[in-house]
């Protein structure tokens, strides 16, 4: 009995061993091991969960970084995310497969909703105004404002105004002050606030508030998605402070917060999806089927009964095919997946302030800003310096996800095995 | 005795089939030829463009008398410090330009010669050294100053952008302009454009 229990454990390991999850545990460890400390969770998040959620991953960790002025594993987190997210998938299995309606829709590559991809490329734009590189900078918030225009609903369409007028600041920064006026006209033309928000010199202060859009999946079958509010996720920012970068307390300036840009506006203001169509056309087969079979099996049920009863035989086989057809239509009612995908990017802010300020405020040590009311995690660092243009950038909220939002997603795809080798293969080339 | 050796051929066909199952690679790479169309693209500008509009442009320059029938050599300037990205689609101009530059020269054949403007700092680190005796005068000779150029590239990346959020159909007008610019008149002496237009619409369960 021992020597059969010694050589079944000794079996699992071998079998583990061959299987390549020894070596991917191995890997694992090698490639977390080269990674700051304060990354390491997200890195190991994001090589355990593979090509799936990589781009949900990847943008995660790059706020992070951003957080860590860790800029340039940021600046490759968000390049890797956002060829995904331009990427056009055609004949994709996976996206094939969230069409099925024996398959839930999360089991697609993560992409992200609108206002997810655009804050993907808003990010991007900051890291290209940190290098100095407006002309890039400009076409990541393009990007980021063209991303909303897939609005289904014609009144919130391309509404993003802040991202334009971020392309104005750029192209103000890069010395074409008429395309700077134009970009300027369409941030106010989308955004009708804007009118209010500060002209903007060449000190830019960026303060992103709050917690971002939560997910949620509501309906019978949880199809339908809907965006909520992070629990006690607002924060009104009553006014902007620089003080010294070294002491974070020497007063050198305070300013008035304009909020430019609502993420959780942009998400709840979209219209429907029009993956709706399909969600809706799982429930609606799940219903009938379920139906189905609750007729077939209580018309089966009943036949079979009165057959027996009557000596009826060809009324016993009916009841009989009733109730077998009974249990298909429920193994499929079963089977149908119409569940909406409630995978959300956990560390956006909720809202974005901008305030403009005096270069001449800047003199000395470098700078930080400080929001009022101050959340236990609000530091603000200056991000760019270039050009003659500064940008001071911060948060109210830190980016860091705890415990439960960090654990690996359960779900697991065993049709992914061989492009999260790859996906594995290029974070050790990539980081 | 049989039972256990049946067990023990079951543990082994295990180890063996776990072993089997994950076997197999990343997929190996392929080369693409770059001046084609390949698996993925978008609707901005791509590889295969950058090859066909540097090629169309060096073509067109070449054909220039302003350009390659000057009676004496003109020393030209060709990289992104005057190439602007005015479109919406994050791009290393330097894939572009240097393309430009590199073909240029190897095809032009002495009919234009160029200055490496970017490499100017470095230039004048080697020229310090020269004549503060550090270094000795190397082979070629000292020169009064660096280069100047007759000639500097300028250009500019242009899109139009439009969607329609019912089909999820995206579609761009990408517009290159590239100018060659008299850096003493600031006449232009020679221009070129290369423009193509793309839609796509990515799959529902993504709009």
């Amino acid at each position: 009995m021992r020597t059969s229990t010694a050589l079944r454990l000794l079996a699992l390991g071998l079998g583990w061993f061959a299987s390549g999850a020894f070596a991917q545990a191995d890997n694992a460890a090698a490639f977390l091991d080269a990674r700051p400390a304060p990354l390491k969770p997200y890195f190991a998040k994001l090589y355990d969960e593979g090509e799936r959620n990589a781009v949900l991953n990847l943008q995660t960790l790059a706020v992070v970084a951003m957080q860590q002025r860790e800029y340039t594993i940021a600046e490759r987190a968000l390049d890797e995310a956002l060829l995904r997210i331009d990427a056009v998938a055609i004949q994709d299995a996976n996206a094939e497969r969230a069409r099925s309606t024996f398959s839930e829709e999360k089991v697609k590559d993560f992409k992200g909703e609108p206002y997810e991809r655009s804050m993907a490329f808003y990010y991007r734009g900051l890291l290209y105004l940190r290098t100095g590189d407006f002309q890039n900078a400009r076409a990541a918030f393009l990007n980021a404002g063209m991303q909303i225009a897939f609005s289904r609903n014609e009144k919130y369409k391309g509404d993003f105004g802040l991202m334009n007028l971020l392309a104005s600041w750029c192209s103000q920064c890069d010395g074409d002050a008429i395309r700077a006026k134009e970009l300027r006209e369409a941030a106010l033309s989308e955004d009708a606030t804007l009118a209010s928000a500060p002209a903007l010199g060449s000190v830019l202060v960026l303060v992103e508030a709050g917690q971002g859009p939560r997910k949620a999946g509501e309906g019978k079958h949880k199809e339908m998605l809907v965006f909520q509010e992070a629990d006690n996720g607002l924060d009104v920012l009553e006014s902007v402070k620089m003080v010294d970068g070294e002491t974070r307390e020497r007063p050198i300036a305070d300013f008035s917060p304009f909020k430019a840009g609502d993420v959780q506006y942009q998400a709840m203001n979209r219209g429907g999806r029009p993956i709706q169509g399909i969600l809706d056309g799982k429930v609606e087969f799940k219903d009938t089927a379920s139906a189905v079979g609750s007729v077939a099996s209580e018309v089966g049920k009943q036949a079979l009964s009165m057959g027996l009863s009557t000596g009826n035989n060809r009324l016993g086989n009916f009841g009989l095919a009733g109730m077998f057809v009974g249990l298909i239509a429920d193994a499929a009612a079963s089977a149908a997946k119409p569940a909406a995908d409630t995978r959300a990017w956990l560390n956006l802010p909720r809202e974005i302030y901008i305030a403009s300020a005096d270069p001449a405020n800047l003199s000395g040590s470098v700078a930080a800003v400080v929001a009022r009311p101050a959340q236990p995690n609000t530091g603000t660092r200056v991000l760019a310096n270039a050009k003659g243009c500064t940008l001071l950038w911060g948060r109210t909220r830190s980016a860091t996800l705890d415990a439960s939002q960090l654990a690996v997603d359960p779900y697991v795809d065993g049709g992914r095995a061989e492009s999260d080798k790859r996906f594995r293969l290029l974070l050790a080339e990539r980081f | 005795m049989r039972a256990r050796s049946s067990k023990l051929l079951t543990i082994l066909a295990a180890v063996f089939l776990s072993a089997c199952a994950t076997s197999g690679g990343a997929q190996a790479p392929i080369d693409i030829d770059p001046s084609v169309r390949g698996p993925v693209a978008g609707v901005g500008i791509e590889g295969q463009d950058i090859i066909s509009m540097t090629d169309r442009m060096m073509r067109d320059m070449l054909g220039s008398p302003e350009l390659t029938r000057r009676p004496v050599t003109p020393r030209v300037i060709i990289d992104a410090e005057y190439f602007q990205n005015d479109s919406s689609q994050i791009i290393n101009k330097n894939a572009i330009t240097d393309r430009l530059r590199v073909n240029l020269n190897r095809a032009s054949q002495g009919r234009m010669s160029f200055v490496g403007r970017q490499y100017a700092g470095m230039v004048a680190k080697e020229r310090e050294l020269k004549r503060q005796g550090v270094t000795d005068a190397g082979t070629t000779g000292l020169t009064r100053a660096q280069a100047g150029a007759d000639f500097r590239l300028g250009g500019r990346i242009a899109s139009v952008d439009s969607r329609n959020p019912k089909t999820g159909l995206q579609q761009r007008y990408t517009q290159i302009t590239f100018s060659m610019v008299d850096l003493e008149s600031g006449m232009l002496i020679w221009e070129g454009i290369y423009e193509f237009s793309r839609a796509s619409a990515d799959d529902i369960i993504y709009r």
